[in-house]
């Protein structure tokens, strides 16, 4: 069943992030992803190769040990303008659309192309889970009160301060949709850098599930279904004051 | 109230149990494993939190170059002014707000602040001098520098930025 799009005026949307992890593809296809290149140069003329160090150090009563290690993992590429930019990697695919972002549609359907564009150079891969992800900043009114504008937030009894400078809560919950399957909310909360006299809200909600080895198609129509997801709780953690402030 | 919750093999009676304390074992730890090693790498994936701790990072240069007393240098440099300091604070401020933020912030010889924006091989400057001139300056290995004299005015802010997105990104 298809839902209402949900659309503010003033979202507080900072980026969206739409990550497909697959299983590890061979090294060698580090050299197909760079050919993606000269195929998105026009829109994402922006590109830097992505790499994995790893540095291990031993000590033990035989002695000391260290070794380091640096793979190419990929590419990173980006539109002029930086806004939008999507990894191509060996271990996976992401898009990110930075602010201002516009909606579900568009979003869905730039990064839809991109995943087809890298299985088109990757060849057949083996998908491992995929993540829908809204990093949003919500700005409020400072000093006020963390339950005037969220529903989830950390609650403290009353024999200690009640003033927080600042605070980091992450949430794990279970996600089990029809539609987008079994998987992890994982809620994150801290306070951002703001402006005199508001404060931001880092509000990050990662909506990850398992998908060993589904096929495209049923891969997309499990993301569209997580968006439905994503916007219940979006609207589920604010209060209709919060909603007011970014209509 | 929000509950805690855990796999039914490990819950034993009323109450709640923590499951860190607890080193369970069968499939719903398998996936709970599953999902924190995969969270663990999605989280560290934001563009815009790493715009944001860089946000944060900047701040603190600001904040050690309004600490800075005259001779800063030992060459006779003027510590930078506290309308200067304010000047690159709102800047620094807008640039977050449109995610686009500059690689420095440094105190400049001439006294002042400067922040630094570099791309590939370019790089651009903008410096909020004691004097109250605002500098704007775009160089790269192929051209002749680009030098603006700008003032701390709002319209002269959103001109510099254009400028520098513009150069930069370009």
């Amino acid at each position: 069943m298809a839902s209402t799009p949900l659309h503010f005026e003033k979202a507080p949307i900072r980026e969206a992030i739409i990550a497909i992890q697959v299983h590890d593809l061979p090294d060698s296809i580090v050299e197909e992803l760079r050919k993606l290149l000269q195929e998105v140069q026009a829109t994402y003329p922006r590109s830097r190769p992505m790499s994995l160090g790893q540095f291990v150090g031993e000590i033990s009563p035989q002695g000391t040990a260290a070794s380091a290690h640096q793979k190419s993992l990929g590419f990173q590429f980006g539109s002029a303008d930086s806004k939008q930019l999507f990894q191509a990697r060996l271990n996976g695919f992401s898009f990110h659309r930075l602010a201002p972002y516009e909606s579900w549609k568009p979003f869905r359907g730039e990064a839809f192309k991109l995943w087809g564009l890298y299985r088109k150079f990757v060849g057949p891969v083996k998908v491992v889970n995929f993540s829908v992800r809204y990093v949003n900043d919500l700005v409020v009114p400072a000093p006020g009160r963390l339950e005037d504008y969220l529903t989830v937030y950390p609650q403290l009894p009353h024999e200690i301060s009640q003033e927080l400078r600042n605070y980091y809560m992450r949430l794990d919950l279970p996600l089990s949709d029809e539609g987008s399957g079994v998987g992890t909310l994982a809620i994150t909360q801290t306070l951002l850098p703001s402006e005199p006299g508001t404060s931001s809200i880092l509000l990050d909600n990662l909506f990850m599930y398992a998908a060993l080895d589904v096929s495209d198609d049923i891969l997309w129509k499990r993301i569209d279904a997580a968006q439905e997801v994503k916007n219940r709780v979006f609207l589920a953690a604010l209060t209709p004051e919060m909603r007011k402030r970014i209509s | 109230m929000p509950a805690i919750a855990v796999s039914k093999s490990m819950f034993s009676g009323p109450g709640y149990a923590v499951s860190a304390e607890i080193a369970p074992s069968g499939p719903s730890w398998k996936i709970l494993t599953f999902f924190q090693h995969r969270i663990a790498e999605a989280r560290s994936t934001s563009q815009f939190l790493q715009i944001a701790r860089s946000y944060q990072e900047l701040r603190s240069s600001l904040e050690a170059c309004a600490g800075l007393e005259d001779d800063w240098d030992s060459y006779g440099a003027a510590k930078p002014a506290r309308h200067s300091i304010e000047a690159a604070d709102r800047l620094l401020r807008r640039l977050f707000v449109e995610l686009f933020m500059p690689n420095r912030v440094i105190p400049s010889a001439e006294g002042g602040i400067a922040l630094y924006f570099n791309s590939d091989n370019k790089t651009a400057y903008v410096e909020f001098r004691n004097s109250r001139e605002v500098i704007l300056a775009m160089f790269d290995d192929r051209s002749d520098p680009i030098i603006v004299e700008l003032t701390e005015n709002d319209a002269d802010e959103s001109r510099a930025l254009s400028l520098i997105r513009s150069y930069i990104t370009g």
